[in-house]
């Protein structure tokens, strides 16, 4: 249980350091967008041919993160009062009186308009335009519209984590192929198991904080249900690489094993009572047991993708 | 015996590293900046019209030269 106690005393006793700063920009999730992004961009220019200055790349990536980190910062300004009220988030930099929440506003949009304009400089006006989009919907749309009226928040607010793929491959080509949206479709159907794994756990600290999310809305036997059937649409989805050649025989195989892992914890969660009253220890860590797994999941996929497309791997089972 | 330094003294030196960390970010924006400027130009193609300078043909003016009061 958290022992914060925010007073005037305790917040002269701690200025905030670059660290908070960094904070703000939810670094875990920085580096999930970096990674899914970094594949993008190497599948693309495996797919399409078209090399891109490995500089301007990694400054596209850079970009990408630098975006992500912008719209994090915006979350953590306008959520700062329902961060406060649940434990997982209330040693974050503004709940904890480290950072005011105007400076995390100043932050999220200094950075945004940075990003895009980086993005804009180092490859093309679409890749740029898709950033902005993408900032757009996790720091208004999900944030300051989904996140507190619908149990389908994460949902739809899903697809502001699946961009990073089509910006990369945008930035390479300047075009978004269905390939790029192939990519986009299975971080989009993949978020929903993810975090409502997690919210089996949490959805004491949501129910507190007043925010809808599925457990606390429909309650926990829903959850997992809803859980399964995404998970039985995730895993076929995750294959549809092989069939039009982005993916090859690496990655159909990492696909099949992986997804077959993720159904597998999906049909446990369902069987068991993970988010009831009743749930114990062993409940608890098998749904967080599902949340890291589909952690390891999206990057054995994205992996074996950028595995396949970078070390010349990549031996597709139908023609591209 | 260790003084212990006034909450004051605490918020300067914490104000003075974020100060530094805002400075070394903004170096590596235009950093980022130039080094993406040039790497554009140096990719770019400035042949024919393309080009940075007026390099065609002039029309002729002569005509409208006579014309002219002047």
């Amino acid at each position: 249980m958290s022992n914060l106690q925010i007073t005037p005393d305790t917040l002269a006793l701690r200025p905030a350091t670059a660290h908070d700063y960094f904070e703000l920009l939810k670094p875990r999730i920085i580096f999930l967008v970096v990674f899914t992004g970094l594949a993008g961009l190497v599948a693309a220019q495996g797919i399409s041919g078209v090399s891109m200055n490995p500089v301007l790349a990694a400054i596209s990536v850079l970009a990408i993160a630098v975006g992500s980190g912008a719209a994090g910062a915006l979350n953590m300004w306008y959520d700062a009062d329902i961060d406060a009220k649940m434990i997982r988030t209330s040693t974050r930099p503004i709940p904890s009186g480290a950072v005011p929440r105007e400076e995390a506003l100043a932050l999220g949009l200094i950075l945004s308009g940075a990003s895009v304009l980086l993005m804009w400089m180092a490859s093309n006006l679409l890749a740029a335009v898709l950033l902005a989009v993408s900032i757009a919907y996790y720091g208004w749309f999900y944030t300051m519209l989904l996140k507190r009226r619908t149990s389908q928040n994460i949902v739809i607010g899903g697809a502001a984590g699946a961009f990073p793929p089509v910006i990369a491959w945008a930035a390479v080509t300047g075009t978004t192929p269905p390939d790029a949206w192939l990519l986009f479709a299975i971080i989009f159907v993949w978020t929903p198991p993810h975090f409502w794994a997690l919210s089996l756990v949490a959805h004491k600290d949501y129910e507190r904080a007043g925010v809808p999310m599925l457990p606390v809305v429909h309650g926990a036997a829903t959850t997992r249900r809803q859980i399964l059937y995404y998970t039985l649409l995730l895993a076929p989805l995750g294959l549809v690489p092989v069939a039009t050649g982005l993916g090859g025989l690496l990655y159909g195989l990492v696909a099949l094993g992986a997804g077959a892992g993720f159904v597998w914890f999906a049909v446990r969660l369902l069987r068991s009572v993970a988010g009831d009253p009743d749930a114990g220890d062993a409940e608890r860590k098998l749904a967080m047991g599902t949340f890291g797994f589909s952690i390891l999941y999206l990057f054995l996929l994205f992996g074996a993708l950028l595995i396949e497309h970078a070390t010349g791997l990549h031996f597709p089972l139908v023609g591209h | 015996m260790t003084e212990v330094p006034s909450p004051e003294i605490l918020r300067l030196a914490a104000q003075k590293r974020r100060n530094l960390w805002l400075a070394l970010a903004l170096v590596v924006f235009v950093v980022l900046v130039g080094v993406t400027t040039t790497l554009r130009i140096q990719d770019a193609d400035f042949s024919g019209e393309n080009g940075f300078y007026f390099s065609g043909k002039m029309p002729d003016m002569t005509e409208s030269a006579a014309e002219s009061p002047e």
